[in-house]
């Protein structure tokens, strides 16, 4: 079966696009790696676009609670890419801007 | 007020059911099957809903927890368990019934605690700061992003089962306005 | 008791292989299983591409698996090309272009242990007729602990050659430990596999029993 979903990334930002229900949280390390590396540099910025994932389960807002939590740690600045017409992005995705005053939740 | 509405529904005949028995293990063996399965089940309901696109995203989601969630925390993979959709017009109820040991009700028993006192914001803030248990137990954050962002009404129940083991029976009630006003 | 030991043909008996190599997988290591990616951090491994069994009066008593190609070795061993071709020129075999495979996810029902079902899988999984997927005699990768090596393959006559220890991985945690590690060994075939196993024909049936005596 063709993967679930794409991802893109560069030096300072990861693009995702698709259906991201993996097994645990720990299946996301791959997929968020580099964010993780590049948040790990003290003062780091990174841009994570998700507009285009249709769906994600819960392991993935985990997942992605714990790169907020790195950010933080690290003191970097993060900023989450969505999308207003994805039901789970509209509903969840601005929960995360309230664990760290750095990261910034744009839904377009 | 969620006790009245399960006490209301139980007295209905639902206007449609969909069922799922499942044995746990052939999802661990294809971890792709409970997303198909859940969007199976949301497509399926989706067509008595004007905006087929949103409430079938909502289901999908809502579905594919409760499913996931059977499936990582039964302790015996090869015992069987189900996912039962009800659609009583202005409720649909996702169930699911596993059977799982004392270790893990023992978590989610913590959860509907927590539940009763924590308010479900207050909660995932915790549970994400806080997490326990690790990947073999239900840290509950699925099932609070439910009722914190899709107004799902949750029941937790535990009981022991003859062999020893402890049945779970998960309920999520989720009222149809929260998929047709997407 | 008789066990009858074949290769896995039917699209049914592969799945009864797969069912049984996860749930045994899945209740002791927790571990899951994917054909389109493997992840050892998340504990997601690959499906091998061909499976030998054992029943018993029908019921799937033990299994075992084999990587023709993409071996757990080879992926996660850190094993360099040279490394192989080293052994076999030691060995006195030519360097060649031979396929790499494993065998791998040896499985006893627990409802049948303590028949010594596990070194009938591991002798079938031996055998030339499961290794031969295409004619051809293979470089037989192994993963193993070594407390493992010592009590199965050296009991049966295979004597695995070290090619270098294997990284410790959050997937073999409930596995491996730091007094019984696991290393990467080659098995040549024709040298290091006795040829009554090698040449050993499948299908076939056995008697056993409780001393785990076969025919």
């Amino acid at each position: 079966m063709s993967p679930s979903h794409v991802v893109e990334h560069d030096r300072e930002s990861t693009m995702i696009r698709g259906v991201l229900r993996l097994e645990s949280v720990d299946s996301y390390d791959v997929v968020f790696a580099p964010a993780r590396a590049h948040l790990a540099l003290a003062g780091g910025n990174y841009t994570l676009d998700v507009s285009g994932v249709s769906l994600m389960n819960s392991s993935g807002i985990r997942a992605l609670a714990n790169l907020v939590l790195l950010a933080k740690q690290h003191g970097a600045t993060l900023v989450v890419l969505g999308s207003e017409a994805v039901a789970w992005q509209r509903k969840t995705l601005a929960s995360l801007s309230a664990l760290y005053e750095r990261v910034e939740v744009r839904l377009a | 007020m969620i006790e009245s509405t399960r006490q209301d529904l139980s007295q209905k005949t639902p206007l449609s059911t969909l069922e799922l028995h499942f044995v746990p293990l052939d999802f661990v063996m294809h971890w792709h099957r409970c997303g198909l399965a859940a969007d199976h089940f949301a497509a399926h309901l989706a067509y008595t809903f004007d905006n087929r696109a949103a409430a079938r995203d909502v289901l999908a989601t809502v579905v594919n927890e409760l499913l996931e969630n059977a499936v990582k925390f039964s302790s015996d993979k090869s015992l069987s368990a189900s996912l039962t959709v009800k659609h009583y017009g202005e409720w649909l109820a996702i169930q699911t019934k596993n059977r799982t040991d004392a270790r893990r009700a023992e978590s989610l028993n913590t959860l509907v605690r927590d539940f009763e006192t924590h308010s479900a914001d207050a909660l995932f803030f915790t549970r994400i700061e806080s997490p326990s248990g690790g990947e073999s137990s239900p840290s509950g954050l699925g099932l609070l992003v439910l009722q914190k962002d899709y107004g799902v009404r949750l029941t937790i129940e535990c009981a022991p089962a003859a062999d020893g083991s402890v049945e779970v029976f998960v309920e999520a009630l989720i009222h149809t306005d929260e998929l047709e006003n997407q | 008791m008789k066990l009858t030991l074949a290769i896995a043909q039917s699209r049914a008996d592969i799945m009864r292989s797969q069912a049984l190599i996860a749930e045994i997988y899945n209740r002791e290591y927790e571990v899951m299983f994917s054909d389109d990616h493997y992840d050892l951090v998340a504990k997601v491994e690959p499906w091998p591409h061909r499976y030998v069994m054992g029943t018993i009066d029908g019921e799937l008593a033990c299994a075992a698996g084999l990587y023709v190609h993409s071996t757990y070795v080879e992926r996660f061993g850190l094993i360099e090309a040279q490394d192989i071709r080293e052994l076999r020129r030691q060995a006195g075999l030519p360097a060649g272009d031979v396929p790499n495979r494993e065998i791998t996810k040896l499985v006893v029902n627990p409802k049948y242990r303590g028949l010594g079902l596990s070194r009938m899988i591991l002798g079938a999984a031996h055998t030339r007729a499961f290794l031969d997927a295409d004619g051809s005699t293979p470089n037989l990768l192994l993963c193993s602990k070594r407390s493992l090596v010592g009590s199965m393959h050296h009991r049966e006559g295979i004597h695995p050659r070290v090619i270098k220890p294997f990284p410790i991985y959050k997937i073999h945690e409930l596995y491996a430990s730091p007094a019984d590690p696991m290393d990467s060994y080659l098995i040549l075939p024709e040298v290091d596999i006795p040829p009554s196993l090698y040449d050993r024909k499948i299908p076939d049936d056995y008697e056993i029993g409780r001393s785990g005596d076969e025919r």
